[in-house]
């Protein structure tokens, strides 16, 4: 903070120097693990209740609630085909689709909305090949993704609430002042007034005003480590929007014609709020993180090694491996990692739809030494809402990811593998991990 | 309401678990979780040893008035001293402060009321700036107004190991990575901020160039006036004092630095960004000043080489005391029962950072070091089982308290934030967390060659 720090544009070119000087690329992929979030979608709850929320109805889309849009699974195949384009570039598929299909690995949540994702990017990326995504029935718990439901991972109720409290000082209710302006926006999307409107309208007859519930910090469910009260109907009402705008409805219908997309973006700090406190808590990150982490890492080990280990995805010859879930387990392997990015248009740390946690394993081609690279890659908005073809040369926008505690200080914020191990050794909980393939 | 009350979703995977219908009807377990709290044993702990680490109370702003004033269409209002000296209202709040603790550890036992006594027991430290140096020597007044208090600090010239370890020579910071590092957490692309923080670069910039805050189209910046929202956020590498340059974000953190001050230092509502800010809108600005402590001090990689050595030190001052052993990069002795050390809001930052500590108090944004605010670590003895316990708080004076200098008691407190300690607290309603755990965790989290233990 202090002033010289005005002086110190001068100090751009010495940096270019800097970036300059990185000696050349000479890592051939090895192996890649898209780590990505399900397609555009209907909204989780029901118009029947969002209606209770809000003036005007909301929209309906092509799809009943929570199912993948029909335009949410054309961009996931977009999305699919541009990871066809970059793979090939990359050596990692060949354009024989079926025999590609041999090295690769989907995994997905069992519900339809993942499932379809999964099938769409796959329909994507090899679209000669019979699709084949591996997922539980819908009344199991995928270990992988679900570690709590399906018993693989214990959540100390006390502890989740205690650890979140803890970051809240024990006052939650203390976000509505530090999130007045967010709340303020979304009251007045929803209740059909004016932002600068003062005083601010009562709530509508009838309709329940989402930003007046108070916040608490409860005991969770099998589904949610905490019970957030207030906020988790706050970010039900305001879940729509993004996907308003990412499906391509009419801008009369996104946010009934009072949001543009920075005002989206806007409003999903509170939606990221409750990510944060749910699934970046360390505590949380631990015990709900641990085991797709672990996963990760040994479906590395493997490819580097060649021989097939426990806990691992796929077999030592998988080169692509595609898990498709919730953006609440792509927030929790990043916050067991302390990962951030940002991307244009979105507010940082923000799991848009298909939106993917991507780690390269590559090799040294002069050393033989393994490294990762972590990135995240998404289509911006308005890619989404176009239903833009995305090329090498019109690619969605990727952030790299410097991985503390591992990565180097080079352009591509290399982590070798063998620290890439040790880091995960520590960052993980032992008891939260399963072996099984 | 009935109608979530019947709808429930079978299915596990819902994009956002926590919309989960259930959480509905847990509004009824407050009543549940107020019972958790109740059944917590009783708290038999006593105090042994406080660490206080907290910022130095208001000040004027950091950049000198002709600096700012090419920010924004009306002059700056004066503090009455010069840029970044603790103003006068700053000094009474601090003792007020001070004030505050003398009470409360008094109420501990770790005061007695003989203040030229327990001065023996106390070790105070600032940094190395007239406004830390003079805050600290403030609080001691409010603290042990008897004592003769002696507070230690390098000379201005010089760097204090505990809060500059890279100027010291301490740590070695490597200007690359830290440069990687932080461009790792924004895609490569500092300039993404401009759009995350829109709406908060637009409040800014309707207070400095004096439009309404939702003006269609906003105001044009006016010949000679430097738009800061419209300088390009480019991160570069850094100079001493300063891991990374961040380019625009730089001017506009200079250029909101005196608004929370205007409002705490309790000049009138018209000269608190002449007038065009609320008390939320003030906080609100602090959200583009959080965004620049937390790059430059809460960055995994930035805040292991500038916070280590004060974290070792806070660490090894507690087991000095518990153990009664004189200890190697400890501060004070066996004996020392509160340690004051007062330093910047980027130093208590990138301690939080290195311990991955959140707090939120009613009026801030999350993390916000707020004038005279400090991060609080009790060592505690449990007197059935001898065993020690750290307790982590964040605790600071209101925005409203600091600009009524409201006198503080135990019944009219300032604002405090239990803290968990992530990896070590256990789950009861005071966060405790083992003394043994606790020099576990510090030492994942240390990087011990930017520790001085010597």
């Amino acid at each position: 903070m202090k002033v010289h720090a005005l002086r110190l544009s001068t100090l751009a070119l010495f940096c270019g120097s800097f970036l300059a000087a990185q000696p050349v690329d000479d890592t051939t992929l090895k192996q890649v693990i898209l780590f990505g979030r399900h397609g555009v979608r209907a909204p989780v709850l029901d118009n029947s209740v969002l209606n209770k929320f809000s003036a005007q109805p909301f929209p309906v889309f092509s799809v009943s609630n929570v199912n993948l849009t029909i335009n949410g699974a054309t961009n996931e195949t977009l999305f699919g085909a541009y990871y066809r384009l970059w793979l090939t570039k990359e050596g990692l598929l060949t354009g024989n689709d079926s025999a590609d299909a041999a090295f690769v690995y989907f995994r997905a949540i069992g519900t339809p909305l993942v499932i379809d994702t999964a099938k769409a990017f796959w329909v994507g990326m090899l679209p000669a090949a019979s699709v084949n995504v591996n997922y539980l029935p819908p009344q199991d718990s995928d270990p992988l993704f679900a570690p709590v439901a399906a018993g693989i991972a214990l959540l100390h109720e006390r502890m989740a609430v205690a650890a979140v409290n803890g970051r809240l000082g024990d006052s939650p209710q203390s976000l509505t002042s530090a999130y007045a302006s967010e709340l303020a926006l979304t009251r007045s999307i929803l209740f059909g007034y004016p932002i600068s409107q003062t005083p601010a309208p009562a709530a509508p007859t009838g309709k329940l005003d989402v930003t007046s519930i108070p916040i608490h910090v409860a005991a969770g469910n099998p589904n949610v480590p905490v019970d957030l009260g207030g906020l988790s109907l706050v970010i039900g009402a305001i879940d729509p929007f993004a996907m308003e705008y990412a499906d391509g409805m009419p801008a009369s219908d996104v946010g009934w014609g009072q949001l543009t997309a920075a005002g989206i973006s806007q409003i999903t700090r509170l939606y990221n709020l409750v990510l944060d406190l749910e699934f970046r808590t360390p505590y949380l990150a631990r015990v709900q993180s641990s085991n797709v982490a672990s996963h990760i890492l040994r479906s590395m080990l493997q490819a580097a090694t060649g021989n097939p280990m426990t806990g691992a995805l796929g077999n030592p010859s998988t080169k692509v491996i595609a898990l498709i879930a919730s953006n609440t387990n792509i927030t929790g392997l990043a916050g067991l990692f302390h990962l951030d990015w940002i991307l244009p248009g979105y507010q940082a740390d923000t799991c848009s739809p298909d939106g993917a946690l991507v780690f390269e394993l590559r090799q040294s081609q002069s050393t033989g030494e393994y490294i990762v690279r972590a990135s995240y890659v998404a289509q911006t908005m308005d890619q989404l809402r176009n239903r833009t073809v995305l090329t090498l040369t019109a690619p969605p926008a990727g952030a790299p990811v410097f991985i503390p505690g591992c990565s180097i200080r080079n352009a591509t914020f290399d982590c070798p593998l063998a620290h890439f191990v040790e880091l995960t050794k520590r960052v993980i909980d032992p008891n939260s991990v399963d072996l099984m393939n | 309401m009935r109608h979530i009350h019947e709808k429930k979703h079978s299915s596990v995977a819902l994009d956002l678990r926590i919309m989960n219908t259930h959480s509905l009807r847990l509004v009824t377990l407050a009543v549940f979780c107020g019972s958790f709290l109740g059944a917590q044993s009783v708290d038999d702990t006593e105090l042994k040893q406080v660490i206080i680490f907290g910022r130095h109370n208001v000040r004027a702003p950091v950049a000198d008035n002709a600096t700012l004033n090419r920010f924004s269409v009306k002059p700056f209002p004066s503090f009455g001293v010069d840029p970044g000296i603790l103003t006068d209202n700053g000094a009474k709040l601090e003792t007020i402060l001070g004030g505050y603790y003398r009470l409360w550890l008094t109420k501990e036992g770790l005061l007695t009321g003989n203040d030229s006594a327990d001065a023996n027991f106390v070790y105070f430290r600032a940094n190395i700036l007239e406004r830390t140096v003079e805050s600290a020597r403030r609080f001691a007044i409010g603290l042990l107004p008897a004592g003769g208090v002696n507070v230690n600090s390098y000379p201005s010239n010089e760097s204090d190991p505990l809060f500059d370890p890279i100027g010291a020579g301490v740590a070695g910071l490597d200007p690359r990575k830290a440069l990687a590092a932080v461009n790792g957490r924004l895609g490569d692309n500092g300039q993404s901020l401009t759009a995350a923080y829109a709406s908060d670069l637009a409040l800014v910039r309707s207070v400095l160039l004096g439009y309404p805050a939702g003006q269609v189209p906003p105001l044009t910046a006016p010949a000679g006036v430097t738009d800061v929202a419209a300088i390009p956020i480019d991160i570069t590498a850094g100079t001493p004092g300063l891991p990374v340059n961040v380019g625009g974000l730089m001017p506009i953190a200079l250029a909101v630095d005196p608004f929370v001050m205007e409002y705490a230092d309790g000049l009138p509502l018209s000269d608190v960004g002449w007038g065009q800010l609320s008390i939320d809108g003030v906080s609100q600005t602090t959200r583009l000043y959080n965004l620049v402590i937390d790059i430059e001090g809460r960055t995994p990689y930035l805040a292991g080489v500038q916070s280590s050595n004060v974290a070792s030190h806070v660490v090894r001052s507690m087991v000095q005391a518990a153990t009664g052993n004189a200890l190697a990069g400890a501060l004070g002795n066996p004996s020392t029962k509160v340690i004051v050390l007062v330093a910047s809001d980027n130093n208590i930052g990138g301690l939080a950072g290195l311990l991955h500590l959140d707090w939120l108090l009613p009026g801030y944004q999350p993390d916000y070091c707020a004038p005279g605010g400090a991060l609080v670590f009790e060592l505690r003895q449990s007197q059935s089982t001898g065993e020690y316990i750290v307790r982590a708080s964040y605790i600071a004076q209101t925005l409203d308290q600091l600009r009524n200098r409201t006198v503080l008691t135990l019944v009219a407190p300032p604002a405090s934030a239990p803290v968990f300690v992530p990896g070590c607290s256990t789950g009861n309603a005071t966060f405790d967390c083992s003394l043994e755990k606790f020099v576990e965790v510090a030492k994942r989290a240390i990087e011990p060659r930017f520790a001085q233990t010597k």
